[in-house]
């Protein structure tokens, strides 16, 4: 027989259970982390009577979580992404600010120096000026070392930015662990409890923040974890974790190796992608290496063109010159550029060359020489003509072609006009050209000279720098907005199911508050029933 | 659809602070009238601006090569006046000495001044610059451009560099001729036939000399002599003048030049106040419009109705 006060008992605890529930999910409505918990009733087997079957109440079936392993790992994967772009263009836009801005950009200092050397040439014989010339190569020297530094700060800081992150990956695969070996005590999903499958989802949550992972659920619950897909490097199995440790390698800018740590033996790890270590290493390959590459090459570049002028000149001493700039920059890069000249007198601006037509000379001919490559002998020689027998050099004939030029000793000169029968050239050191501006031309129109092999000015190369970190910054920005709103919508997704709305419960609270009412009305009724029975006399 | 009460708080803060940050951005920029605050702003137009600011440098640099140039020129040029004028003394002297009309006392008179002006003409072809440099030595700035030994014989001492300076990207102007080319020679032909290049002060000294020793012919050549140099010096302040046309144009170009750089530079970096202003009021009514909505909206729940 269908006993009414057992319906109603039922009932009553069925709907405290589910009263209890509403006010659990009201208290952790601000949770971290908190998936909403909702009650399960079920029905009660029912009792047959003769051909016919009575209803016997409801009970507690089990109180679940309201949760969908598709919408967390929708949020997982769109997190990874999202956390990739920050510290990508956070560092990159550092990069920028650092060599963009007016003040502490390499142009300014090579406007600066240009500035000097052209100064220079409109006054060679100017000792102000040589010092100025000098503050000015100082000053680009230091601007270059300034750089290197800067940047080599920002490429420790990613290192210890990348340490922390697996650190942190590390302590959460430990975590993971314990809670695994919790999970693994039960056999089914079911009999877990959500606060445990809460702390799990969370702690896979976290990871995906530092690297993109897969996850592999198994029917207990516990998981085991992967980077990037199936195929990838295991982070944590059911009862153990791996130990992540990076090494960065000194001479390469940029180059990062993510070691995997499993019994003691550390071996190469598959491809990180994602996340916060992902773009922290997606930062150091695409920005900070070409900018630290760049910049050394451009620091090579311009300490091997301004010595190349500064030794084939002469300085104001009336010696050919010696080299400005330490040419240890092409092993040290950046951080070696230093300027070695202290003396303002050391400066080249003189043309290395003296070409006197011999006093005598009828002719009117000029003979000049042009640039002269950098290590060439200093040349001392007499050219004489004769109507008769041409061009020699102490007696040795010179092909002179129809334009007036020949080359002797690796320099090329050029007549301009004929010289006469008898004319001669004497060629040597110009030892007292003070105010030869001839070199320090030269080194004013380095600014404008296609020093790359693409035809850049070192100018327009540092600037390049400049914009491909910048490009780098604005295409993870365009992807952070594009991410942000595929998270958000993920982020959505799952609160559609597992978030906690007030409303919601105070629906529910009244729900179950009036059906356990209700309930509690079942067991006096039972109670009156009894009565009447024991009122018959 | 259901939104939970966290979430529904979480994108109201997130939208709020979205657009807190628009006007604090918006706001640094009118408040430095740049349109660029930091350069990761914008790297492509900060690069720009870069590249302005150099080319904006280099002709600022120029503008002060022009000004040395001319600064030396006008030197070169009151030295060249004056020496054209004596030369053009010389050469009145030169044909009232000429007139055989005069005494030998008259002639040793014309002598002494023709003297006293070639110590002016050495004086002058050893004229120097504000900065001390010899503008008629050539490279050799330091070195008088003549000497004059015992025998009062002078001699060249630069060399025959020119040195010239840029006053644009293209374009060079030399400032300085060499000395033995300004103070020029002549080509005599001497008794035997030949041919041979006489140096000026020598020119002036035979004159004097043909003054003294009253010798007919010789007085004849000197005036030939001094002719032929008044008219290369006529050229050499030709040559000058035009340098100095030069040197003005180029002013002029560089001046339109730095104009559009300018008006370039102003485009890339300053702020169009206008549009700014506009913006800021946009964007504070659409924070404003948040914070009032999230108000009232926050207070919406069902709990506010059981009692």
């Amino acid at each position: 027989m269908v006993d009414i006060l057992s319906i109603g008992a039922g009932a009553t605890q069925l709907y405290r259970s589910a009263l209890t529930t509403v006010s659990n999910n009201i208290a952790n409505m601000n949770t971290e982390g908190y998936t909403r918990q909702v009650t399960d009733s079920e029905q009660s087997m029912p009792v047959q009577l003769g051909g016919m079957y009575f209803g016997n109440g409801s009970h507690l079936g089990n109180i679940t979580r309201a949760f969908s392993e598709f919408n967390e790992g929708n949020l997982r994967n769109s997190s990874s992404e999202l956390s990739t772009q920050d510290p990508l263009i956070k560092y990159a836009d550092r990069i920028v600010d650092l060599m963009g801005s007016g003040t502490s950009s390499l142009s300014s200092a090579l406007d600066q120096f240009f500035t000097a050397a052209s100064n220079l040439s409109s006054d060679p014989a100017s000792r102000p000026l040589r010092n100025l010339f000098l503050r000015d190569a100082d000053g680009l020297a230091i601007r270059f070392r300034e750089l290197s530094g800067q940047l080599s700060n920002i490429e420790q800081e990613t290192q210890a930015e990348i340490n922390s992150k697996l650190t942190t990956l590390n302590e959460l695969g430990k975590q993971l662990v314990t809670v695994n070996e919790q999970l693994a005590k039960k056999a089914t999903l079911n009999g877990q409890p959500p606060d445990l499958l809460d702390k799990r989802d969370g702690i896979l949550r976290d990871m995906a923040e530092i690297a993109k992972i897969h996850v592999k659920q198994t029917a207990s619950g516990t998981v085991e974890v992967k980077l990037d897909d199936q195929n990838g490097t295991t982070v944590v199995d059911v009862s153990r974790a791996t130990v992540f440790s990076a090494t960065f390698d000194a001479d390469q800018p940029g180059q990062v190796e993510i070691l995997a740590n499993v019994y003691g033996v550390a071996s190469p790890t598959s491809s990180v992608t994602g996340g916060t270590l992902g773009g922290l290493m997606n930062f150091q390959s695409q920005v900070l290496a070409p900018a630290v590459t760049g910049l050394n090459e451009l620091a090579v570049m311009t300490a091997t063109e301004i010595n190349a002028l500064q030794t084939t000149g002469v300085d104001a001493n009336g010696e050919r010159g010696t080299t400005l700039f330490d040419e240890g920059v092409a092993t040290a890069g950046a951080a070696g550029f230093t300027l070695l000249q202290s003396d303002p007198d050391k400066v080249a601006a003189a043309g290395l060359l003296q070409i006197s037509p011999n006093a005598t000379n009828s002719g009117g001919a000029i003979l000049d020489y042009n640039q002269i490559a950098a290590g060439t002998p200093t040349p001392g020689f007499t050219l004489n003509y004769s109507a008769a027998d041409g061009y020699n050099i102490d007696g040795t004939a010179v092909a002179v072609d129809a334009n007036g030029n020949f080359t002797h000793e690796g320099i090329s000169y050029a007549f301009t006009g004929i010289p006469a029968d008898g004319d001669s050239f004497t060629v040597g050191l110009n030892t007292s050209g003070l105010g030869d501006n001839r070199n320090m031309l030269l080194m004013a129109r380095l600014q404008d000279k296609a020093t790359y092999a693409d035809g850049r000015t070192m100018g327009e190369g540092y600037l390049d720098l400049v914009r491909k970190a910048g490009n780098t910054s604005a295409l993870a920005k365009i992807s952070q907005d594009a991410l942000q709103a595929v998270h958000d919508q993920a982020v959505v997704e799952k609160d559609k199911l597992s978030g906690v709305s007030l409303d919601q419960e105070a629906a529910d609270l009244i729900r179950f508050q009036q059906a356990y009412q209700a309930s509690a009305q079942i067991i006096q009724t039972s109670t009156k029933m009894f009565d009447s029975i024991l009122g018959i006399r | 659809m259901k939104i939970s009460t966290s979430q529904l708080f979480d994108a109201s803060i997130a939208q709020m602070n979205r657009q807190q940050s628009n006007v604090a951005e918006m706001q640094a920029k009118l408040a430095t009238g740049k349109s660029l605050v930091k350069p990761s702003d914008d790297a492509e137009k900060a690069a720009l601006i870069q590249r302005l600011n150099s080319a904006m440098q280099r002709q600022d640099v120029f503008d002060l090569s022009l000004d040395r140039a001319e600064s030396r020129l006008r030197t070169e040029e009151s030295a060249l006046m004056g020496v054209e004028d004596m030369l053009q003394r010389i050469r009145e002297l030169a044909i009232q000495g000429s007139n055989d009309t005069l005494s030998n006392a008259d002639r040793t008179i014309i002598a002494k001044e023709v003297t006293s002006l070639r110590d002016g003409l050495f004086s002058l072809a050893n004229t120097q610059d504000e900065s001390g440099n010899y503008i008629f030595s050539g490279t050799k700035v330091k070195t008088p451009a003549f000497s004059r030994d015992a025998d009062g014989a002078m001699t060249y001492e630069g060399d025959q560099n020119r040195t010239s300076v840029d006053i644009s990207e293209y374009r060079q102007v030399s400032v300085n001729r060499p000395g033995d080319e300004i103070f020029s020679s002549v080509s005599r032909t001497n008794d035997d036939g030949d041919s041979m290049n006489i140096g000026f002060f020598k020119v002036i000294d035979d004159f004097t000399n043909a003054l003294e020793a009253n010798s007919g012919a010789n007085i004849a050549q000197g005036l030939d002599e001094i002719s032929n140099l008044t008219d290369d010096m006529a050229l050499s302040l030709a040559d000058l003048g035009s340098r100095m046309n030069t040197v003005d144009n180029q002013r002029d170009i560089l001046a339109d030049t730095k104009l559009r750089y300018q008006e370039l530079l102003s485009n890339a970096e300053d702020l169009d106040y206008a549009t700014a202003v506009t913006k800021l009021s946009a964007q504070m009514l659409s924070l404003e419009a948040a914070q009032a909505s999230f108000a009232k909206i926050s207070q919406l729940n069902l709990f506010n109705y059981l009692r």
